[in-house]
């Protein structure tokens, strides 16, 4: 900029907070403000007003808030006899979808990281589930699921697995193992990213090493691949574990928490709860109740991504 | 040398193994989807399923194009992916900048903001919002959406290019600017042009959460012209009795070729962008 289009001289208080505006210590402010108040408003927030609202009674309608205290919570935990089956649900739910998708996801990316024809053919076919949004997921598996026409149970039969038809969906018995599935194909491409990158630093020369040194394919496989997985492993189950438990649309879209609420999960409990019965406070308190059992894994995830920065 | 081969050769075997399983068990979904939505009515209620279509038919798309409200749907999805993604761009940059060059006061407050802000149930944050949204009179909206949806972007978004930039030496704009060039000119001119895959990563994971999100879509649109795809297709099943699956899926084809089309351009950025920590599916 040319100092001569600035030749009319400014007031002193004028030139002194233009000095400071550009001193840069403000600087960085300008960046970030634009990003940091909309994300205060936005995330931090709501979440403080989502905490508040889970000690009182809100009406959606005539707006009238009454602080309850612990009201809602005592009446979710003594006297709601879905909430400790939610509970339950989401924890059989969250494990097997974790510990599923690892193992699949273990298996999938040693798989693609040995050197073979059509490498990278197998690896977006592994992909790309992540390109379907969960709803579409959801009714294209239920589709597969059709007790009459779907093909489940036809190829089932075919192999002579089952003898007869089996309502995946609406049955009391395989509802959520069903509902699981479609979790597991949407978060394995996740699981196969993360752990093909961390393979990808394992040196070849240490696993020669191990051959020389008379390590078997199992003894390589759990002294050098499994240590050095420890990473990216760990940021993959946590977050895993976090969006699992967290988990709302395809469930909500295959059996709205049903047959006989065994598809219900806390996630699906709270948006009844909030936008079927208008009982705000209420929903927020099962928010919270997710919040808390939440607390760990986003601590241990957050300090994981911040250790590997420093 | 022998034992070498074989041994080579067993591990091929087994791979090979294990990802036709694999893939048949990510891909078919996506086959099942395609080749019924060229199916006439009488060969998608079969006893035995119709793998590939005899009679391929395009009755469906017609139907689906001229019939239901899904072009409507589709534009609707693409005004919102569209401006979360170019606001996105604008305010995750901004913010990854200061976060990779400036030192200030609660810098590693903010970064852990960044990480754990979007894991937070979405409920415990839907409610709140919705009952603010409400006020401000942004429900059933276009903006009210495109608003969510940003604030859901930011925190990953500004992280992961935050990573990126620490990428790209300083000297790059340091040089830029004793050659006369103002910082704002240094970063278009230097700095932007060599940071670009990171934006592109960044661009690919905002629009995908815009495109695929259903939770808020469904609870802040009440007119049926304002839905975008995941809720059109979600409303399309519930009407439609018994479910008439060539057309829902010719509608889940035209949801799923924009992210296709993506992936298949973008699929490294994409990776990279998962690796640099994680993105929400």
């Amino acid at each position: 900029m040319s100092t001569k289009s600035l030749s009319v001289p400014m007031p002193e208080g004028l030139e002194r907070l233009s000095r400071r505006l550009s001193n840069r210590h403000i600087t960085p402010y300008y960046y970030l403000l634009p990003t940091v108040i909309p994300l205060l408003l936005l995330t931090v927030y709501p979440l403080l007003r989502g905490i508040y609202l889970a000690f009182t009674q809100y009406n959606l309608y005539n707006k009238d808030t009454t602080l309850v205290g612990t009201l809602n919570f005592i009446e979710l935990t003594t006297n709601d006899t879905l909430f400790w089956g939610a509970l339950a649900n989401n924890i059989i739910w969250t494990v097997g979808i974790v510990v599923i998708t690892y193992v699949l996801g273990l298996f999938t990316s040693i798989a693609l990281n040995e050197n073979i024809p059509l490498r990278g053919l197998f690896r977006g076919l592994a992909l790309i589930p992540w390109v379907c949004p969960a709803v579409v997921a959801a009714l294209t598996w239920r589709w597969i699921f059709d007790p009459h026409f779907g093909m489940l149970n036809y190829a089932l039969m075919e192999i002579g697995l089952i003898d007869r038809q089996i309502g995946w969906l609406g049955d009391k018995n395989t509802a959520l193992a069903a509902t699981m599935i479609v979790a597991i194909w949407k978060l394995l491409p996740f699981s196969v990213v993360m752990l093909l990158a961390g393979l990808q630093t394992v040196p070849e020369e240490l696993y020669e090493a191990g051959a020389i040194d008379g390590a078997g394919v199992l003894g390589r496989f759990r002294y050098i691949t499994v240590p050095l997985l420890n990473r990216v492993g760990k940021i993959a189950i946590l977050l895993t574990t976090i969006w699992a438990f967290n988990h709302f649309d395809s469930v909500y879209v295959l059996t709205g928490g049903g047959p006989g609420d065994t598809t219900m999960l806390l996630s699906i409990m709270s948006y009844l709860n909030a936008f079927r019965f208008f009982k705000i406070g209420y929903a927020s308190a099962v928010g919270v109740i997710m919040l808390i059992l939440l607390l760990l894994p986003i601590t241990l995830y957050t300090r994981q991504v911040l250790e590997d920065v420093e | 040398m022998e034992q070498f081969v074989r041994r080579r050769l067993v591990r091929y075997v087994l791979a090979y193994a294990w990802l036709l399983i694999i893939s048949t068990f990510t891909a078919f979904p996506f086959f099942w989807m395609l080749t019924s939505s060229f199916k006439a009515r009488p060969e998608i209620f079969t006893r035995i399923p119709v793998l590939i279509p005899q009679e391929p038919t395009l009755a469906n798309y017609n139907y689906v194009l001229n019939e239901t409200p899904a072009g409507r749907y589709f534009l609707n999805s693409l005004y919102i992916a569209t401006v979360t993604t170019l606001l996105a761009l604008v305010l995750t940059t901004l913010g990854a900048y200061a976060l990779s060059r400036f030192q200030f006061r609660m810098r590693r407050s903010l970064g852990v903001w960044l990480i754990a802000g979007q894991m937070f149930p979405g409920v415990l944050m839907l409610i709140p919002l919705f009952v603010t949204l409400t006020r401000l009179n942004l429900v059933n909206t276009y903006a009210g959406l495109i608003i969510v949806y940003t604030m859901g972007a930011l925190p990953f978004s500004t992280w992961m290019l935050k990573g990126y930039f620490d990428t790209v030496p300083r000297e790059l704009e340091d040089s830029a600017m004793i050659d006369g060039c103002s910082r704002v000119g240094a970063i278009r001119r230097v700095f932007l042009p060599v940071a670009a895959p990171g934006i592109a990563a960044v661009a690919l994971f905002a629009f995908t959460i815009a495109w695929q999100e259903f939770m808020f879509a469904l609870t802040m649109m009440k007119d049926q012209e304002k839905y975008p795809l995941s809720v059109g297709i979600n409303f399309f099943v519930g009407i439609a009795g018994s479910v008439v699956w060539g057309n829902i899926m010719a509608m889940a084809v035209l949801i799923i070729v924009p992210g296709l089309i993506f992936f298949l351009f973008l699929q490294r950025y994409m990776i990279s962008g998962l690796t640099a920590g994680a993105v929400k599916g």
